[in-house]
């Protein structure tokens, strides 16, 4: 291994060499903001060499995994170099099989209580002594005689807590931490400590940057009159926080992020979801249609024929859950299902003119009925038209149920002339737009007819209701099966009430939509 | 001023109705012509033109807010102005369906008349050369 002291001062024209600060704005430049790592670190890393960052969190929030995220980012030449404190080699290994592409079998240095005792004792050190420069760099020396030669190793040190622990450095943990870091900026080696504790610590105003792995919830929302529930609800949100990048402007202060397939990866704030073309996937059994959402269908099974499936919007999403609707749309249009869709409020988008011209089997429906609404336009003053009601006298209710006969006649109208195109309906209902056309009340009876068409249909039915909706928990408990969408730091997630279901990342590619576990 | 050279089809049965409609409309600059059932109406529209009808809506033979679907369907341009002595829910939502500007109870204010005219010919005007350009 080649570590180099460049004397007291930091030689920067040798570690900038204009063809190195090319090469790093290049990589600072090219960060794919799909990384699986917040770009901020890696950029921060990529900024200047000999950073030192530390991974604050709670045992089990993915600290060991992170840092491991972060080596395969930015070691080039498997030159990561993990002294672990806490599990073996060879377990690690064993865990994250894929570590082996950015450190070396040697590179996973055993720092047993024994060999350190070891190291220090060849040091001459004896506990309370300042452990002064030349000591952090005889005593990095010494740990990594046996890994492999390599140039500006990146080292993490996993914990630092045990590493002083061990060392019974606690009292002088600040001085040999303010010398290892020392160390680390005069020779250019990175450096990623590791922190057992959540809560701020001395280390945090040594390092260059620090990050932290908060272990949350998520929760449902509460019920009037049953706030015990919301507990219930609780689901595990994991977030990293940035605390502090030195140099580094942060994009934002925390991100949601997974330990899928034991590896880390953060969801940046995502608003482009695209529409795919996809292939039909075929239904789940007799029982139950796929969403086409293969990732969806392994979750949830499939949705269910003859009841209500529906979707709740929270705040915040916006229109980002309609692709969701439109793939599972496009599936059902693929397979010949006519389609009839009634858009929630404010979510008819440019695509659905696309949509409609694309696949022939998906028809939108907009409720004519809004032209009641729209009669007072039709009077040369508000006196004429409230002239006009006092002359047929009607009121605003009648108006109301008036609206809602039209609409309920257009409808099935609607209905009837796509069971003379399609031998298969299913409908997708906008509920807000019931309910601000036609109130709670009629919200639901409107509902309830439909769910016995597809009940009596024995066909599946697709409903959006927004949180703030007046009926929402009276739709909630007609339903058979209710998800979640829901903005999460600025990406968004999905969640099943029934069936209960973990918290999972929505994302989209040409391939289509994916769902990704929060664990 | 565009409104005060307009040319005006009044389609209404009530002849009385249809004199001092005539009367009003040309002392006030408009170029009338009228027809008093909806197929005379229908058949002076496709034969000369008209930037307004003012269709009462109960009418011999084919009803008005039918007359005026045909209009709408075929002069989207031309401003539909609805009248009638009748009115109630069914009919102005039809008449909006179809395409009506306005719809006016009788008996009709004669400034009310003037006033919807002259703001619905800006209106139309506006929205064709839009349209056009």
């Amino acid at each position: 291994m080649n570590i180099q002291k460049n004397g007291q001062g930091v030689n920067h024209e040798e570690i900038f060499s204009s063809s190195d600060l090319r090469k790093t704005f290049a990589d600072v430049m090219a960060l794919n903001i799909e990384s699986s790592i917040p770009s901020e670190i890696i950029k921060f890393f990529k900024m200047f060499p000999g950073q030192t960052l530390l991974i604050k969190g709670k045992p089990g929030t993915g600290k060991t995994i992170l840092s491991f995220g972060i080596l395969k980012e930015i070691c080039e030449k498997r030159n990561g170099l993990y002294l672990s404190m806490r599990v073996t080699p060879e377990k690690l290994y064993n865990l994250f099989p894929w570590i082996k592409e950015v450190v070396p079998e040697r590179n996973v240095v055993n720092a047993t209580p024994k060999k350190l005792n070891e190291v220090l004792e060849s040091l001459n050190y004896f506990p309370g002594q300042p452990f002064d420069f030349d000591a952090a760099l005889n005593f990095f020396k010494m740990l990594y005689e046996n890994a492999e030669d390599m140039d500006n190793p990146v080292v993490v040190i996993d914990s630092w807590d045990a590493l002083l622990g061990y060392l019974n450095l606690q009292e002088n943990s600040v001085s040999f931490t303010q010398s290892i870091c020392d160390f680390c900026h005069d020779v250019g080696t990175h450096l990623i400590l590791i922190s057992e504790t959540d809560g701020p610590t001395d280390l945090d105003y040594i390092v260059d940057g620090v990050v932290t792995l908060l272990d949350t919830n998520v929760r449902g929302e509460a019920m009037d009159g049953q706030p015990y529930l919301e507990h219930s609800k609780s689901r595990t949100l994991r977030e990293i926080r940035i605390d502090k990048l030195r140099g580094v402007k942060r994009k934002r202060r925390s991100y949601v992020f997974t330990l899928n397939n034991g590896q880390f990866r953060h969801f940046p704030p995502y608003d482009k979801m695209q529409i795919a073309e996809i292939e039909p996937l075929p239904d789940i059994d007799e029982t139950h249609r796929s969403s086409g959402i293969k990732d969806f269908d392994e979750i949830t099974g499939g949705l269910e024929k003859g009841g209500l499936t529906l979707f709740v919007v929270e705040h915040g999403v916006g229109l980002r859950y309609v692709p969701f609707l439109d793939q599972i749309a496009i599936n059902l249009a693929l397979k010949g299902i006519g389609v009839a869709r009634l858009r929630s409020v404010g979510s008819a988008l440019p695509e659905d003119y696309e949509l409609t011209k694309r696949y022939k089997e998906i028809y939108f429906y907009k409720p004519e009925s809004w032209t009641t609404w729209q009669l007072e336009k039709l009077f040369p003053s508000a006196k004429e038209y409230r002239k006009f009601l006092e002359t047929i006298r009607k009121d605003k209710s009648d108006l109301m149920e008036f609206s809602l006969m039209e609409a309920r006649k257009e409808y099935h109208n609607f209905l009837q002339d796509l069971r003379r195109k399609h031998s298969m309906i299913v409908e997708f209902l906008g509920l807000d737009t019931f309910e601000i056309l036609y109130g709670t009340e009629n919200t639901l009876k409107l509902l309830d007819e439909a769910i016995a068409r597809a009940s009596e249909n024995n066909e599946i039915l697709i409903a959006v209701a927004k949180r703030g909706m007046k009926s929402i928990e009276m739709i909630t408990q007609l339903a058979a099966a209710c998800f979640v969408f829901k903005d999460i730091v600025g990406s968004l997630f999905i969640y099943g009430e029934q069936p209960r279901t973990g918290l999972y990342n929505i994302s989209s590619d040409e391939k289509g939509i994916h769902l990704t576990p929060v664990i | 001023m565009l409104s005060k050279k307009a040319r005006i089809i009044i389609i209404e049965d009530d002849e009385d109705i249809l004199d001092s409609l005539k009367e009003i409309l040309n002392s006030n600059g408009y170029e009338v012509d009228t027809a008093s059932n909806g197929e005379e109406g229908i058949k002076k529209c496709r034969s000369n033109l008209f930037d307004i009808a003012l269709l009462d809506i109960k009418l011999p033979g084919i009803d008005g807010t039918e007359v005026l679907g045909i209009l709408h369907k075929e002069f989207p341009e031309m401003v539909k102005i609805m009248i009638t002595g009748y009115p109630s829910l069914e009919n102005a939502v039809a008449s909006l369906k179809r395409g009506a500007d306005a719809y006016l109870m009788k008996p009709v204010n004669p400034s009310s008349l003037l006033k919807i005219i002259d703001e619905k010919l800006s209106e139309h005007s506006k929205k064709w050369s839009r349209c056009k350009s």
